[in-house]
């Protein structure tokens, strides 16, 4: 595989591929252009995971794995073949479990729907169950791996006929074509996922998109939740809860909205559901950079979802890094419109994602504080923050990758690792922590991430970085002191800061040259700071 | 003469079922009788959908090999007439 091209999906299967890896790079070319689709060869699963030159094995984008578990008794049956298949099935999961030490890319397994044919016998029906069961139990636990839901697919992408008898018995293509197309579709939709930042803010206008009908003139009672508007709020109630921060911003007078939330039973997001809003009468391209400042979170972060044709056209128009979701007027509409938005999707929950919407929550107690406070150390010193440092070991894996594809403002070197690439640097040398923080106002959960690897006399810092939240606080000082003590307990002398100049990395520039006294320019390219470790010794707090 | 004119039909409603099968599987509009299989945009998997689909629609089992890259439409039209007349009524 050519290392200069981007990485793209990699698929093995029980089955012939065509049908699937065809529409795969049809919708791959469209939604991710420049990373393209392999196959293994026909048939060969275990071989594409034992071979070290598979296409599999070499990829470090996107593996897939289609498992149709009948496939594994295909031409003899289960009693001619049942106990080669059971040993099968037991090799795959002793050799998924240990995918994260082979492979950095992000693995899919699915395991497909069984034939007719197969519910029709009784035994082999079970036995497929039970395997499907152990496959997706290896797959649970493993960081990296994730397993595939198809339970809904044919009903998702309205799918009449999912079998094809014949083109199975006579050309092992199992699935018709729809189908196929399908499927092809979801797993593209699950890969772009694992490449992109998720959205963090998701921002509503109201009437007619919450609600139907105009809360000025149908007063808060007059305007109707209909079932389509429900399901949206409990989608958007459900993004809040995934990590998302919900605002509105409306065309209106803002008593006139918060009326409706008051007074309209139907109302399933309550007013402390929504973090920060703008309801009034400036276009609304100019409220969402308002909110952007406000919250402190880039505009390529955003999701506007709005009914208004123009509203729709002049934010695209504006502001096109903010993803836009023109709301249809019909119910049935809206249901799929939700269904198909990828811009919603994010491919793992952590702890920290569903706190973080309630962080936002007591951010105003905070800087309240912070302007009360007669000089910054005592505020500091009254928020009482506790920082722990937490071994960095799989179970932090998730969390730890998901922070570098994120932390775009105070991230040193900037690159985004995956689960395995982050397990690859602690096979190594490295050693890594995750740094949680808490203060008198509640529990920021993880915000920082920092990998240390020796290199001779020095200890590198591949990774170091921290949310937004907790920056400016001593936070970002103490994470240096608590390495160069580990630096200094290994023997080390130095500490090197590799640093990448991004557009919006300037908070953690600002740190390093602070902490050094080494002046980076914005438009630098990457380079190394060196910092003695006797600089970096427990210092008076007022240092 | 009641007889022959049933079986005319029989053969329209094959090549009917035939050109709308290889119309549907390859996405193309317009199949012209000596076009070949792979000139149409035919591989082996697309095969094997136009013979599952004829299988469902006409009850015929016709070998895989039936239908090749240099098979014409005629010439496959004259393969699936001949299994499915061959069918018990």
């Amino acid at each position: 595989m050519n290392p200069a091209t981007t990485p793209g999906i990699a698929v093995a299967g029980t089955f012939t591929l065509d049908a699937v890896t065809e529409p795969m790079a049809v919708v791959l070319a469209k939604e991710a252009p420049g990373r393209s689709v392999a196959a293994a060869p026909y048939g060969q699963v275990l071989e594409a995971l034992h071979d070290p030159g598979s296409a599999l094995m070499t990829n470090t984008g996107v593996n897939v794995l289609l498992l149709r578990l009948a496939d594994f008794v295909r031409g003899g049956g289960l009693a001619e073949l049942g106990e080669r298949a059971d040993a099968m099935v037991g090799e795959l999961v002793t050799v998924l479990a240990d995918i994260p030490n082979h492979s950095v890319a992000t693995w899919f397994v699915a395991v497909l729907p069984s034939s007719p044919s197969v519910a029709a016998d009784a035994a082999l029906d079970r036995w497929v169950r039970e395997a499907g069961e152990r496959i997706t139990a290896a797959v649970a636990t493993t960081p990296g791996v994730h397993p595939v839901a198809l339970d809904t697919l044919a009903e998702l992408y309205d799918v009449g006929e999912v079998h094809d008898e014949y083109a199975d018995r006579i050309g092992h293509l199992p699935y018709t074509d729809e189908y196929c197309a399908a499927l092809a579709t979801w797993l593209v939709r699950l890969a772009v996922s694992s490449w992109t930042k998720p959205k963090k803010v998701v921002v509503l206008d109201c009437d007619n998109t919450l609600w139907a009908g105009v809360c000025g003139e149908d007063g808060p009672t007059g305007i109707r939740v209909t079932d389509a508007h429900r399901r949206l709020q409990e989608f958007m109630l459900a993004q809040r809860a995934g990590g998302k921060l919900l605002c509105l911003c409306s065309r209106n007078n803002e008593a006139d909205v918060e009326e409706v939330f008051a007074a309209n039973t139907g109302m399933v997001l309550s007013w402390d559901d929504v973090t920060a809003h703008r309801i009034g009468w400036h276009p609304k391209a100019h409220s969402l950079r308002e909110l952007a400042d406000e919250l402190d979170l880039a505009l390529g972060s955003f999701i506007f979802v709005d009914d208004d044709a123009v509203e729709c056209a002049s934010v695209r128009a504006q502001l096109p890094e903010v993803a836009t979701l023109e709301l249809s007027r019909d119910g049935e509409q809206i249901r799929r419109q939700l269904d198909h938005a990828w811009a919603f999707d994010q491919l793992s929950t952590t702890d920290e994602d569903r706190l973080r919407a309630d962080w936002y929550a007591t951010r105003d107690e905070r800087s309240a504080l912070r302007d009360a406070s007669a000089d910054y150390q005592d505020f500091l010193d009254r928020c009482a923050i506790e920082i722990d440092f937490v071994d960095l070991g799989d179970d932090g894996l998730e969390r730890a990758a998901q922070l570098t594809a994120r932390t775009t403002q105070f991230n040193l070197a900037g690159a985004v690792h995956s689960v395995p690439q982050l397990r690859a640097l602690l096979a190594g040398s490295g050693r890594g922590w995750l740094v949680r923080v808490r203060d008198r106002f509640g529990d920021y959960g993880v915000v920082g991430l920092v990998v240390a690897e020796r290199h001779d006399d020095a200890v590198e810092l591949p990774v170091f970085l921290l949310s937004c939240r907790v920056l400016n606080r001593r936070v970002e000082q103490e994470v240096l002191r608590f390495v160069a003590s580990h630096a200094e307990t290994i023997g080390a002398s130095r500490i090197l800061l590799p640093v990448r100049p991004t557009a919006r990395n300037a908070p953690a520039r600002l740190f390093v040259e602070q902490a050094t006294g080494v002046a980076l320019g914005a438009d630098d390219a990457p380079t190394t700071v060196s910092i003695p470790v006797g600089d970096l010794a427990p210092q008076p707090a007022d240092r | 003469m009641e007889t022959s004119r049933k079986s005319g039909a029989v053969a329209d409603a094959v090549e009917d079922t035939v050109v709308t099968a290889l119309r549907a599987v390859l996405g193309v509009a317009e199949v012209a009788p000596d076009a070949r299989f792979a000139a149409l945009g035919g591989d082996s998997m697309r095969a094997v959908r136009v013979l599952s689909r004829l299988w469902r629609e006409l009850g015929v089992e016709l070998p895989v090999d039936s239908l090749q890259k240099d098979t014409t439409v005629a010439e496959f039209v004259a393969v699936v007439r001949e299994h499915a007349s061959a069918r018990p009524a």
